[in-house]
């Protein structure tokens, strides 16, 4: 893996600098739109904080400030990035909520289908937000990146064990909330169903 | 080992669970995937090789600077003691054959050097006469 320092820019021809850029994008950037995804439940603005944080890495190069550990680094400033939006105005004044847009039909009639899975989903959504953010972060891991117990474990710095165990209370406190709603029951054949 | 239905029950929940989250989840990640963010065009590479083309802007100035002293010292080293016409190939030649002008007027008589020349031109048969009756246009003349 690259290790972003400017020692890697030997190669004079082309642009290797850009070639290093694109190379950790395709390997992080599903992982730092996880982490943004995880804390606001909003994938375009954890596609915005994403972004962001590639840019700012590009502009640290550009200020010849050398950065060891790129993931690492991005993943720290795409957490901050999280977090200064609760803080910003655009957070608190806001455009539309996301239930108020969720609301506005398209002219086209839609598939009963995908009617019921996008209200399924939105009723997830709606239960995934209330849980702690620590909770969101590890199911995220697990099912938006199909991370296994040992990637959890080395990206969270913690045992593998505690891995399972935080995976298994998360998915119980998750099944328990849609249960209450009566959103979620096991179906028989694999499938979530509204009961 | 042998399961209780209750176990069967939890684990085809927790099954059922993990497919729904990861439909859930694969639907909310962009499809296709975005590119990597442009970088601003206008800073290029920013490679070590940017570092010598990063000129002293005070550079030109200095330049300019030194030209210009330069080139009035030279002016001055001209006009005093170091310009000499008779040294230039096809000039005329010193007016009483010394080595440059000699404003001062340093010949035997006291008439010699330019001032000299001067007073002859002024005092000589050719000089200028002061006009004792104007121009009178209504006289024709």
């Amino acid at each position: 893996m690259p290790n972003g320092s400017r020692n890697d820019l030997a190669d004079p021809g082309g642009s290797p600098r850009r070639a290093e850029f694109e190379s950790l994008y395709a390997l992080h950037s599903r992982e730092v739109w996880a982490l943004a995804y995880a804390r606001w439940m909003d994938s375009d603005l954890a596609m915005d904080i994403t972004q962001e944080a590639f840019l700012r890495l590009w502009k640290q190069w550009e200020a010849a400030e050398e950065i060891q550990n790129p993931r690492a680094w991005l993943l720290r400033v795409a957490r901050n990035l999280a977090e200064d939006y609760a803080k910003s105005a655009f957070r608190r004044n806001g455009t539309q909520p996301p239930e108020l847009l969720n609301g506005v039909r398209s002219s086209q009639p839609m598939p009963i289908e995908k009617l019921e899975r996008d209200e399924l989903f939105a009723r997830l959504r709606e239960v995934l937000d209330e849980l702690a953010p620590p909770d969101r972060e590890i199911l995220t891991l697990r099912y938006a990146l199909d991370y296994d117990a040992n990637a959890i474990a080395e990206r969270l710095d913690i045992a593998v064990t505690a891995v399972h165990m935080r995976l298994s209370r998360a998915r119980q406190r998750l099944a328990e909330r849609l249960s209450s709603h009566g959103d979620f029951a096991p179906g028989d054949n694999g499938r979530a169903t509204r009961t | 080992m042998n399961t209780t239905p209750l176990q069967d029950r939890a684990d085809r929940a927790d099954d059922d669970l993990g497919r729904l989250l990861s439909r859930y989840f694969k639907a909310q990640m962009p499809d296709p995937w975005p590119a990597a963010p442009p970088t601003p065009a206008a800073r290029a590479e920013p490679s070590g090789l940017a570092a010598p083309r990063n000129v002293d802007p005070g550079r030109r100035a200095r330049y300019t600077l030194a030209v210009s002293v330069a080139l009035v010292l030279g002016t001055c080293w001209a006009f005093s003691n170091g310009f000499r016409p008779g040294d230039r190939p096809g000039g005329p030649a010193p007016p009483h054959g010394g080595d440059g002008f000699d404003l001062k007027g340093t010949s035997a008589d006291g008439k010699g050097g330019l001032t000299g020349e001067i007073k002859k031109v002024v005092d000589g048969p050719g000089a200028r006469q002061p006009v004792d009756d104007p121009l009178d246009l209504d006289k024709g003349n």
